[in-house]
């Protein structure tokens, strides 16, 4: 009955946990899934998460308002977002090189920033900050809107004019260009909703639970919503899905731990699992190729 | 000079003189002179002796990771794993250090050696996954860098932790001290400088000779310009990305058991941010040409050193020289000449 109930704790646990650390990787998952739909690469989720934390604690800071802190936060995104559609559609820059680019530049801004408004060397905690307040366990309103763009970004992907638009951009932009379709003006659209997600889900982090902003502090969760975008392909029910079970295994590491065992097993997870989909899916569409009696692929491989 | 003589040059010039308006315009708003901060940033290079010494400290780990940056992107595959190739490195260098007693002469190289076997190791997996079944390098290397952090770290914990002398595990997660036999000798007492430096440079004027000069070389850019070319030349340009890519996670795991066995002395969980992604940076700069990403480490080494002393003199944050420097990257990388040129060019024909 003991050990029963130690078990029941224990998953209740991972739930409430998960749900605080998965929200903020479902939200910029779901971001990098719309620039994965217009097939950009986009690694800079990292920063534009960190860019929306810091703008998101600041003006809380400022006003004392949580929704005007979430407000600065899906702004700070966008803007990122925006700098890397210039650099990327507009002058045609290398996705890799500009999105480590736009990473540095926010984590060391955020740093500088820090530093001149709240001369503070490593992290500041706030005193009158808004903050996101639970209505229960862990759940907030925060929470109910990344519910609520899970569906969102599912219809306007799989339901509506713009998101097939995104669709067959991503599969045949000389196509849709040749359509007489404006592809560049979509893909700044699709980058800069995922850049403003972005800043929500960094927002998030210091207006939920301690009013805390820390040099770097997404700490690679822009990373793992990278991961989650690979793992489900862009789709956003599947990364969403993913990004959540993502989350779950944070808080599974910290039970782990609890009972001695490596957390890091876990926190691997998300990291490995990329990995693995990645490569079944790589191998499904050579055998694919290879099935329908074509020459067999000679061209340098990688591409995928 | 013709405009296309002059456009690398204002490229650099451009991307710098944005880099450092937006610095400029924070100092100034923080109340701090401009010509201050450079002389603090100058100073912590060239200052005196003991300065220049720091600068060659930083550059040297820097100059390392560009160069493992650009071997494979100089063969057309990106390797955006060294962070973590640098991390298995010090794991290698730090455990094999105060496992093994040797003489000195037997145990640091054989520290070296294994931090190098543990760089390529974890470069293995991303390298044959590319090889074996064409699996987008990018993605693998970047999930790697956690894999290995993560992977090394548990190890750590696990079997090698150091222990306080009251027997508790330390608070942070690192390896006992190692022994002083593995250890590169400091020139002197008062500065992180060491003999390491010179094999460094060494490797790094080495690398340069190997990709400017040599058949290798030859064969990397063969299969960076145009794969299949390379391809009908009778090369196989699978083999030659899996070996770059091996290379470069071997050069990796180097400048983890440099800086194990030159600085810390042994694996400390979060001791080596950034020198594999400041590498990329570096290889940028210097157009992934191996002469000139030495020249652009030298530069960056003096931004990370003069960065350090601009905290201890100032109320800047450290922060400020990544700043410029990523800016620089970001405008570099984005290169406005390229459409103004473009649509001169246009204009002037069309």
């Amino acid at each position: 009955m003991d050990s029963l109930l130690a078990i029941g704790s224990s998953l209740l646990f991972v739930l409430t946990v998960g749900i605080h650390s998965g929200t903020p990787l479902v939200l910029a998952a779901l971001g990098g899934a719309f620039s994965a739909q217009v097939n950009v690469f986009n690694i800079a989720l990292e920063g534009m998460m960190l860019t929306g934390a810091f703008f998101g604690f600041f003006v809380s800071d400022l006003t004392h308002s949580a929704w005007m802190g979430l407000g600065a936060g899906v702004l700070a995104g966008v803007v990122m977002g925006a700098i890397f559609a210039v650099a990327c559609i507009t002058f045609h820059s290398d996705e890799i090189i500009v999105g480590f680019a736009v990473n540095l530049v926010a984590l060391s801004l955020t740093a500088v920033l820090l530093k001149a408004v709240f001369g503070s060397q490593g992290s500041y905690l706030s005193i009158g900050a808004g903050l996101v307040e639970p209505f229960f366990s862990t759940i907030d309103i925060v929470v109910v809107i990344a519910v609520l763009c899970i569906g969102g970004s599912h219809w306007l992907i799989y339901r509506t004019k713009t998101g097939l638009r995104f669709r067959a951009i991503g599969s045949f932009p000389d196509a849709v260009s040749a359509a007489g379709i404006n592809v560049a003006a979509y893909r700044y659209l699709a980058l800069i909703i995922g850049g403003g997600l972005c800043g929500l889900a960094g927002a998030y982090l210091p207006l939920s639970g301690l009013s805390l902003f820390s040099v770097g502090m997404t700490a690679g969760a822009g990373f793992i919503a990278v991961a989650a975008v690979i793992f489900g392909d862009g789709k956003p029910l599947v990364v969403a899905g993913a990004a959540f079970l993502f989350g779950v295994m944070t808080a599974v590491g910290i039970e782990l731990q609890r009972f001695g065992w490596p957390n890091e097993i876990v926190l691997m997870v998300p990291y490995v699992a990329t990995v693995v989909v990645l490569t079944l899916k790589v191998v499904r569409r050579r055998s694919a190729k290879a099935g329908k009696g074509n020459a067999v692929d000679k061209s340098p491989a990688g591409t995928a | 000079m013709t405009m296309r003589a002059i456009a690398p040059t204002l490229r650099y010039v451009i991307s710098g003189a944005v880099g450092l308006a937006v610095a400029g315009l924070i100092v100034t708003l923080q109340g701090d002179s401009f010509t201050n901060f450079f002389s603090i940033v100058y100073n912590a290079s060239f200052g005196s002796g003991d300065a220049l010494l720091t600068w060659l400290r930083w550059s040297s780990p820097l100059i390392l990771s560009a160069l493992a940056f650009a071997i494979p992107f100089r063969a057309g595959v990106f390797n955006i794993g060294v962070e973590g190739q640098i991390i298995a490195g010090a794991f290698g260098a730090g455990v094999v250090g105060y496992q093994v007693s040797l003489p000195g002469w037997a145990l640091l190289p054989l520290c070296v050696g294994a931090g190098i076997l543990c760089g390529a190791l974890s470069a293995w997996p991303a390298a044959w996954l590319y090889r074996r079944f064409g699996v987008n390098e990018i993605v693998t290397t970047l999930m790697l860098n956690y894999i290995i952090l993560l992977f090394c770290n548990m190890l750590v914990r696990e079997f090698f932790m150091a222990t306080l002398p009251n027997g508790q595990p330390t608070q942070t997660i690192a390896t006992p001290q190692v022994y002083s036999g593995a250890m590169f000798s400091r020139f002197i007492p008062t500065s992180d400088a060491n003999t390491s430096i010179l094999l460094s440079l060494a490797i790094a004027v080495i690398g340069a000779a190997v990709l400017l000069r040599s058949h290798f070389g030859y064969t990397l850019s063969a299969v960076g310009d145009s794969p299949r070319f390379a391809e009908f030349a009778g090369i196989s340009v699978n083999r030659v990305r899996y070996w770059a890519l091996i290379a470069s996670g071997a050069l990796g795991g180097l400048i983890g058991a440099l800086e194990v066995q030159g600085v810390l002395g042994k694996y400390v969980d979060g001791a080596f941010t950034n020198f594999g992604f400041n590498g990329i940076l570096v290889s940028l700069i210097g157009l992934n040409n191996p002469v000139g990403l030495i020249a652009a480490g030298l530069f960056m080494g003096s931004l990370e050193a003069g960065g350090l002393a601009i905290s201890q003199y100032t109320d800047i944050s450290s922060y400020l020289v990544t700043l410029i420097t990523s800016l620089f990257i970001l405008i570099f990388a984005v290169n406005p000449l390229r459409s103004v040129l473009a649509r001169i060019r246009v204009r002037r024909h069309g």
